[in-house]
């Protein structure tokens, strides 16, 4: 109750300021853009049904492990995918379940659990939430009237996905399907069809669009042979490069700036590292962001804090409670969570708020 | 630590030897085949060095066993895992150490599985059955084959052998019906086949829906559903061949073929009822068992069996290429054994029992690697018995070579794994026995951990498991009422070394050796035959197992020290069966307190104890040489909701009928 509380004083917050500004031309005190929450999503273990959100009060540092339960009164489902925060909804594909669930992100309450077949990723452009169905498919669903609106087939086994211009990028995996997975599908947002595929290294998994237009696909390859690759595609000369050394599993964008979690399955010692690294003058600026020697453990997922720049890093070994290390932006441990089973994807809730008196 | 057992073994063993002239042994060291003297089975519970359980067809028929799963559910000191119904796969964990150690035997030959390393014991109607033992540890018969040797405990199973009384055949014919559209015909007939020969057929079908009806808790919400997708269609038959040549030797000779189609349910999974996985099992069986007994001194024997398993698993769903996924394995095994035995007195014997066999496994799998492996086991065993102290030690040693056709391939092993096991009467005129036992045991790493697509890994090594048991036993008489009664209570400890776990890097699992367990528990068994009058007598039977299983990994780990999966602190069983003229009826009940679904013990993680109750009613109509049963079950009959895997619910209140024809 404590959160619904907060959360409302902060979107209000943002829509007072908003509507002010314009009515009013006498200068008001700047407002200042806040973090509020951070919502954790933790996948669970297949079969448990035991899919879950945590909500992390940034203020109060209070955590709440289920704030989806604890709204709802029913379980999220079984294995949660993705999550992602547009606009004041949080998107939570639930593979297992079938399930988009769209979540009123200022209280927790589920809104909608739109029924789809095995759905994965998440991508938001222009009103529109976008989601990979591991069936060969990606759909746009409307962020206000939460209908599914159009389906565009892919590849099969699609994974990541992301918005670039007026075109979704997606990743079409190895997957279960057996032979394929070694092509990025491209589809027109406008005529919600698939317009061309661009070859890339085996399994990509994931795929970001950087600010200058720029993709970043990291490929997972087979686990045997053809190991794990991060690709860069130019944006304007499609001219792809191997960013060499890396392997990377997912990332996290503030500004120009990239938090990739890697992991080198046959290296010695911690296996799992941070790198950052420079979108525009593509360049890596820390092999390892982690200056205070904390160990990382598995990494399932990074998010970087949009106002402060602290940098969230989920850690599980899938069965037993997972945690999320918050280090500052200078690589140095603040706290520690423990959360719940996997947790993998993290999203940040923000608003303003005026100067107090 | 080791070295003391063996110095105490030596030590007792010596001053034994040294009574051994005044006491007087009546039963044999070793005996051919257990069940052919049906009343020595009780006492050999008590007078196992090592912790035996055992039960006799006379008795799970009253208590309206069905399954090989539901006779297990009544031994202390085991976790089956049953993902429910008549389909649900079934395992079964001895005292803590996971399925993959426990070794299950079909008429004195270990069946196999390379494959996954676990044997599912609901694949096993007990129609055909005699009696179904439980030896944790090493038991006491010192002449079988060495795989026998090598299992942290062994399920037995023994086969009815026909006895022809005035005619030279038998003819049984049963039919089952129940609850959830269960229909079970089956047929056996015995033939006397000369003077020396014998051979008996047997056939049954059964099908069932499945479709049981369930409560499903989602936070506010509980909603009434069924399980789907949950029917099984079942055909199973058995060739027997029995020959007693005399001074020949004696054979028997079985062919066993199981064809099974069934659909799985599935976990119960929130906001989707979609389930279209199916699995067709088929395996075949032919073995060979002859034995003889050449003089006084010497006995031999020899077995050999060809098994041959086809797997295949399909599902339907979008995001399988062309809409269908489908999973096709073969195993083949060859299996080889012989043993002999030497006893130069009545009270000493050794024996020596040499395995080989050969196994593969075909998939068609893209990245198939196409594993085999050959085991050599060789055991040696000394045995000492008098009537007061029984001492028996054995070493096994293992040599395997592993091939594989693609890829890389696993190390080859080899490993020497001892056991000592001692049971002392301590009082002259009373049945009251201290016993001792130590086993050393390893698990193999099966294929699916070393080759398994991308989640495999070649270099694992065995998982060790260590046992020890200090127990005492007792049975006896009371006067006229108390006619037969038995009690054994055991404390044990175990520690599981280099456990196979699947352990997620960032981008898939692996298989890796990183577990350690350590296990402390108690065993308690109960049985008495009370005599209440004449014609009226009542069989109670109980048992108890207190079972601290916790994960010593890691003291950092966040389930460290905390109980593993699965496996209730307090589990335990009882049965009351009354006989009398009329109508024979036993109640009985089976439990388990709270359990946890993962290895960390949160309340999330928690699943809650159950009970459950069951009654059984019987009698036997006789019309000269015919007789006729009727038999009626209730099952679960509260109609109490619980899972035993989480997700994977039981069913509720159910009826059986069974109608049994001898002739």
């Amino acid at each position: 109750m404590k959160f619904l509380k907060l959360c409302i004083i902060v979107f209000t917050g943002l829509a007072f300021c908003s509507s002010c500004n314009e009515d009013n031309p006498l200068p008001e005190p700047e407002p200042t853009e806040f973090t509020s929450g951070v919502f954790i999503m933790n996948a669970g273990k297949k079969d448990q049904n035991n899919a879950s959100i945590s909500y992390y009060n940034t203020e109060t540092g209070n955590l709440t492990a289920d704030i989806y339960m604890e709204q709802n009164n029913r379980g999220l489902g079984d294995k949660a995918e993705s999550m992602i925060m547009y606009g004041s909804k949080l998107y939570v594909t639930v593979y297992a379940s079938n399930r988009l669930d769209i979540i009123d992100a200022r209280s927790g309450v589920s809104l909608k659990q739109l029924e789809m077949e095995s759905p994965r990723c998440l991508a938001a452009a222009g009103g529109k939430v976008f989601v990979t169905l591991y069936g060969g498919h990606v759909c746009q669903v409307d962020t206000v009237s939460m209908e599914l609106e159009k389906t565009a087939d892919v590849g099969l086994n699609p994974q990541g996905i992301c918005v670039k211009g007026n075109e979704l990028f997606v990743a079409i995996t190895k997957g279960i399907g057996g032979e394929r997975g070694e092509t990025l599908d491209v589809v027109d947002i406008t005529s919600f069809t698939k317009t061309r595929e661009i070859p890339v290294v085996l399994n990509p998994q994931y795929v970001y669009a950087d600010s200058e237009g720029d993709l970043y696909v990291f490929s997972y390859g087979d686990y045997k042979n053809i190991k794990y690759v991060m690709t860069r595609i130019d944006g304007e000369t499609g001219e792809q490069t191997e960013i060499e050394g890396l392997k990377a599993g997912k990332m996290a964008v503030k500004g120009d700036v990239a938090y990739i979690m890697c992991n080198d399955y046959y290296a010695e010692g911690d296996k799992n590292s941070i790198v950052v690294y420079d979108l525009k003058n593509e360049v890596i600026l820390s092999a390892n962001f982690v200056t205070d020697g904390t160990e990382l453990g598995t990494l399932n997922g990074i998010g970087v804090d949009p106002v402060s720049g602290d940098v969230y890093v989920s850690q599980s070994d899938s069965n037993n409670n997972g945690d999320v290390s918050i280090f500052s932006s200078d690589g140095k441990l603040k706290s520690k969570l423990e959360v719940e089973v996997y947790p993998a994807d993290i999203a940040f809730a923000t608003g303003y708020k005026l100067p107090e008196e | 630590m080791r070295y003391s057992f063996l110095k105490c073994f030596v030590c007792i063993a010596g001053v034994s030897f040294a009574c051994k002239l005044a006491a007087q042994d009546t039963t044999d060291v070793w005996t051919l085949s257990e069940v052919e003297v049906v009343g020595k089975n009780r006492p050999r519970v008590t007078q196992s060095a090592a912790p035996l359980q055992v039960l006799e067809r006379d008795f799970f028929e009253k208590l309206g066993i069905q399954d090989l799963s539901e006779a297990v559910k009544r031994f202390s000191g085991v976790t089956v895992q049953d993902y429910g119904g008549i389909g649900g796969l079934k395992t079964v964990s001895v005292r803590g150490m996971g399925a993959k150690h426990t070794g299950v035997s079909y008429d004195g030959l270990p069946l196999s599985d390379l494959q996954s390393g676990q044997i599912d014991i609901g694949k096993f109607s007990l129609d055909n059955i005699e009696s179904v033992s439980l030896a944790v540890g090493q038991d006491d018969d010192i002449f079988q084959a060495a795989r026998m040797f090598s299992s942290s405990g062994t399920l037995k199973m023994r086969t009815v052998t026909p006895q022809f009384e005035g005619k030279p055949f038998n003819l049984r014919a049963q039919l089952k019906g129940g609850s959830f559209g269960l229909f079970n015909p089956a047929l056996r007939y015995e033939q006397q086949l000369g003077e020396k020969w014998s051979a008996s057929l047997s056939g049954s079908w059964q099908r069932a829906d499945g479709d049981y009806p369930f409560t499903l808790v989602n936070g506010d919400i509980v909603e009434e559903k069924r399980r789907n997708n949950s029917d099984v269609d079942i055909y199973q038959t058995e060739l027997n061949l029995y020959g007693d040549l005399g001074k020949g030797g004696s054979l028997r000779m079985k062919a066993y073929y199981y064809d099974s189609e069934r659909g799985l349910p599935g976990s119960v999974v929130l906001y989707n009822d979609h389930a279209a996985e199916r699995l067709w099992n088929q395996n075949f069986f032919g073995q060979v068992h002859y034995l003889n007994k050449i003089n006084e001194k010497w006995s031999v024997q020899a077995n050999g069996r060809f098994n041959w398993l086809h797997t295949r698993y399909t599902d339907i769903g979008e995001k399988y290429e062309n809409g269908m996924m489908e999973n096709i394995y073969y195993q083949r095994e060859y299996y080889f054994s012989g043993a002999a035995l030497y006893q130069p007195f009545e009270s000493f014997s050794l024996s020596l029992a040499q395995d080989i066999s050969w196994g593969d496994l075909d998939n068609n799998f893209e990245d198939a690697q196409f594993p085999s492996r050959l085991t050599s086991l060789t055991a040696l065993s000394a045995k000492y018995k008098t009537d007061r102290f029984t001492a028996v030690a054995t070493l096994l040693g293992t040599v395997v070579k592993e091939k594989v056709e693609v890829g890389e391939k696993a190390p080859d092993k080899q490993r020497l794994s001892p056991s000592v096991s001692l049971s002392y009467r301590l009082l002259k005129n009373e049945n009251l026995r201290l016993r001792f036992s130590y086993k050393d045991a390893f698990r193999l790493p099966t294929f699916n951990d070393l080759y398994y697509d991308w989640h495999g890994t070649p270099s694992l090594r065995p998982e060790k498991a260590q046992q020890f048991n200090l127990g005492l036993t007792w049975s006896g008489r009371f006067g006229s009422v108390v006619r037969y009664m038995s009690l054994t209570a055991d404390a044990y400890y175990n520690k599981v070394k280099d456990k196979i776990v699947a352990y997620p890097t960032m981008f898939i699992w692996k298989m890796e050796n990183m577990g350690t367990v350590d296990i402390k528990g108690t065993d308690i068994n109960l049985f008495a035959d009370l005599r209440l009058t004449d014609k009226l007598s009542l069989l109670v039977s109980g048992s108890y197992t207190f079972q601290k299983a916790v994960d010593v990994t890691d003291e950092s780990d966040k389930n460290y020290k905390d109980q593993i999966p699965y496996t209730p602190r307090h589990s335990g069983s009882g049965s009351v069966s009354f006989e009398n003229p009329w109508v024979n009826i036993t109640y009985s009940l089976v439990g388990a307190g709270e359990r946890y679904i993962n290895p960390q013990n949160t309340e999330k993680n928690r699943i809650e104890p159950y009970v459950e109750q069951s009654l059984s009613a019987n009698r036997t109509f006789r019309f000269g040489n015919t007789s006729f049963r009727l038999q009626v079950e209730v099952i679960n009959l509260a109609d109490k909701q619980y899972d035993i895997i989480k997700y994977y619910p039981m069913p509720g209140r159910s009826y059986r009928v069974s109608l049994v024809f001898d002739y």
